[in-house]
């Protein structure tokens, strides 16, 4: 074990000091800040436009709205409202619009099919229609039920909108913690994928070189094997920590508050919450970096290491859809599957263990086979990476891969 | 230190690569392993070296079995390689530590042994940026800087210009003084002369000679002779039905079939009055035993 710590040390050391790890990791760090800082970024442009007229110009001529087109003003709709009932002609609004007096123009008319809004902007793309439509239909509905003779008490009752409430029968759980389980099962994709990933690119790279004759002298294979996937392991969790760290403190500092409400909910993490999203991030993140030692292993060019490492992102990608799959449904009978799993209960178990929809006999279970498959994987990994250090340079197929299993040395 | 390797088999994939192996090391010395390439030789070493497993036979160590831990060894791979990005002083001393050096001692060793080999203007250097000869002093450093008793050097000297060969035998040499068991295996039968005083040759996994070269050496009759005269002696090396294979300004190289054959030419010659300025009657060299022993 000692000597599986001082390998674990110096290829951690050796993988952070690499201007690759440094460049990318900045490159990412300085995404995250940049992505926590959109809405500022936003409001900074809209900040610039300042001087650019925010007025809507609506042009009510038969008086339709009876006066109330001025309430517009007090719904905070992010725009101030200009009501004239003086005729505008295409030509006087587009002079209007391209000397930035007003942002848009809506005339109303009343047609024989019922109420026209003609609304006229500069250019039509996405995003150009600055008001929703549904605000002059109410208005207009408050007009209609005032001629019927109601009074504002009753408009104000039939417009009332419907109490629509849910209600949990079962034990329920934080369902607004689904998205911090989304959030980690985006998190442990991209250590798998980025991280654990370079286990393989470690060890074939120290197969093809000439330095595993000197290594496998030194230090036993499963020392190696096992120090190796510490070691990028380590890394790839100091990279996830430094994400996760600048994502709070960006989301602390520049993130709009009110953005996030009702979406993700941080005062009801419990303890078990924590502690099981821990564990099934270590296990899971262990197990995916010894199926991609046990990959480096077969591996004898490192041209191969791309077509190789591709399977096992598909792998990943399957665990992460099917966990995916049981948090957007609940009742279904694959999410047993998916919390059993070893490639998917990493993803899967954390989100079931919130919404409570995992017993803890399964919880239990499920534990217990991703250790199992960690061991079963790198023992594989240990005694794969032992032959074919014996047999480097020849290709490793699946008839030369059963023999090496049947030799009973290393 | 008493190294015994006897009746030693390995089979690799239903490939037997050891068969039925015996030798032993008993005194400071420079032991020779020879072969062909994929003679089993790496794996008679790793074998002894406690890193793979013997299939059958006895490899003990003053009369215990042999485990990784329990030998103190020093290995010179004849397949070079350094970490290309790291550099010479970090490399080293993880190799120090993953041998069981403390820091510190690491240190004093790494800097004894790269001053030894001129070697410390290079010691901030990353690896890639050295010749392939200085990465070969590197790669021999990585083998003794553990004080090893027993030492695995496979082909030092290829590759390296005259200066640095000559630096590297007199610390072999110097090596074997200070009681280290050196275990050389190379190509350049030469150098194995020059070092070894015991060898075996394996050929297919099997030993085909060993023993002290010396003796080996005495054991063969002289096969050929070497004459430099002052004049053309074609005509009397036909009267005995011979033939020189090389003739370089009356210098000659002429195949024997025995020793006697050899004097009888000698007799011939001096018999018709030829002025000869050298008569060697020679034995084969070890590149001529290896050739005949390994190349059938």
């Amino acid at each position: 074990m000692k000597d599986a710590l001082i390998v674990a040390r110096f290829t951690a050391i050796e993988a952070v000091k690499k201007k690759s790890f440094k460049i990318t990791l900045a490159i990412i760090l300085l995404g995250i800040i940049i992505a926590f800082n959109i809405p500022n970024i936003i409001k900074l442009f809209k900040d610039n436009d300042s001087n650019k007229n925010d007025t809507i110009l609506v042009i009510d001529q038969k008086d339709i709205y009876k006066g109330l087109l001025e309430n517009l003003n007090s719904m905070e709709l992010g725009y101030k409202f200009e009501i004239t009932k003086d005729s505008k002609t295409s030509n006087e609004i587009k002079d209007l619009l391209e000397k930035d007096e007003i942002e848009a123009a809506i005339d109303i008319t009343e047609e024989t099919d019922g109420i026209k809004l003609n609304y006229l902007t500069e250019s039509i793309g996405f995003g150009s229609v600055l008001v929703d439509e549904s605000i002059f239909t109410e208005l207009y509905k408050v007009v209609k039920l005032g001629e019927l003779g109601l009074s504002e008490k009753d408009i104000a009752y039939v417009n009332a909108p419907l109490l629509f409430e849910i209600t949990e029968l079962g034990e329920g759980g934080s369902i607004n913690l689904l998205g911090v389980a989304m959030g980690l099962c985006m998190v442990l994709f991209f250590a798998i994928f980025y991280c654990a990933n370079q286990v393989s690119a470690s060890i074939t790279q120290e197969k093809t070189s000439k330095i595993i004759d000197t290594l496998i002298t030194s230090v036993s294979p499963r020392s190696i094997v096992v120090g190796k996937t510490l070691g990028i392991g380590l890394v790839g969790l100091m990279e996830v920590v430094a994400v996760i760290t600048t994502a709070f403190v960006s989301y602390k500092l520049f993130f709009p508050k009110d953005i996030l409400t009702g979406i993700i909910d941080l005062s009801n993490v419990t303890f078990g919450f924590v502690l099981i999203s821990i564990i099934y991030f270590i296990l899971g993140y262990t197990l995916y970096a010894f199926i991609y030692a046990l990959c480096g292993s077969l591996i004898s060019k490192p041209e191969d290491l791309g077509q190789a490492s591709g399977l096992i992102s598909i792998v990943a990608l399957i665990g992460f859809y099917l966990a995916y799959f049981s948090m957007m449904n609940p009742a279904s009978s694959l999410n047993k599957l998916a919390s059993l799993l070893p490639i998917s209960s990493p993803f899967s178990v954390p989100a079931r263990f919130i919404t409570r929809a995992i017993s803890i006999e399964i919880l239990l279970i499920s534990i217990i086979i991703l250790i199992l498959s960690i061991a079963l994987i790198a023992y594989c990994a240990i005694k794969i990476y032992s032959s074919a250090i014996l047999n480097y340079g020849t290709k490793v197929d699946l008839k030369t891969m059963i023999e090496m299993f049947k030799q009973k040395d290393n | 230190m008493h190294l015994v390797f006897k009746n030693v088999n390995k089979t690799y994939i239903k490939k037997k690569v050891v068969d039925n192996v015996s030798f032993e090391l008993t005194k400071p010395s420079i032991f020779g392993l020879l072969g062909t390439n994929g003679a089993g030789k790496t794996t008679c070493i790793r074998m002894m070296l406690g890193i793979i497993k013997k299939d059958s036979g006895e490899i003990t160590l003053d009369g215990k079995s042999i485990t990784r831990k329990d030998i103190n060894f020093g290995y010179m791979p004849e397949e070079r390689g350094l970490y290309p990005k790291i550099t010479i002083y970090n490399q080293l001393m993880f190799f120090s530590e993953i041998k069981g050096i403390n820091r510190k001692d690491a240190d004093k060793s790494i800097k004894y042994w790269l001053k030894k080999l001129d070697m410390m203007e290079y010691i901030n250097m990353n690896a890639e940026k050295l010749s392939k000869g200085n990465q070969q002093k590197i790669q021999f450093i990585l083998a003794v800087m553990n004080e090893p008793d027993l030492i695995v050097l496979d082909e030092p000297f290829s590759g390296l210009d005259p200066v640095n060969t000559e630096l590297l035998k007199n610390i072999v040499l110097e090596l074997t003084k200070q009681g280290k068991y050196i275990i050389m295996s190379s190509h350049q039968m030469a150098q194995i002369e020059e070092f070894c005083s015991d060898i075996l040759i394996l050929n297919k996994g099997k030993c085909i000679l060993q023993g002290n070269l010396k003796e080996i050496k005495d054991s063969y009759e002289a096969n050929k002779v070497e004459i430099i005269t002052h004049e053309n002696i074609e005509k009397h090396l036909k009267e005995l039905n011979l033939k020189a294979y090389q003739n370089v300004n009356n210098n000659y190289l002429i195949n024997i079939k025995s020793e006697d054959e050899g004097y009888k030419l000698f007799d011939l010659l001096t018999k018709n009055k030829v002025r000869i300025t050298k008569f060697e009657l020679k034995k084969p060299s070890l590149h001529d035993i290896f050739i005949e022993k390994a190349g059938k």
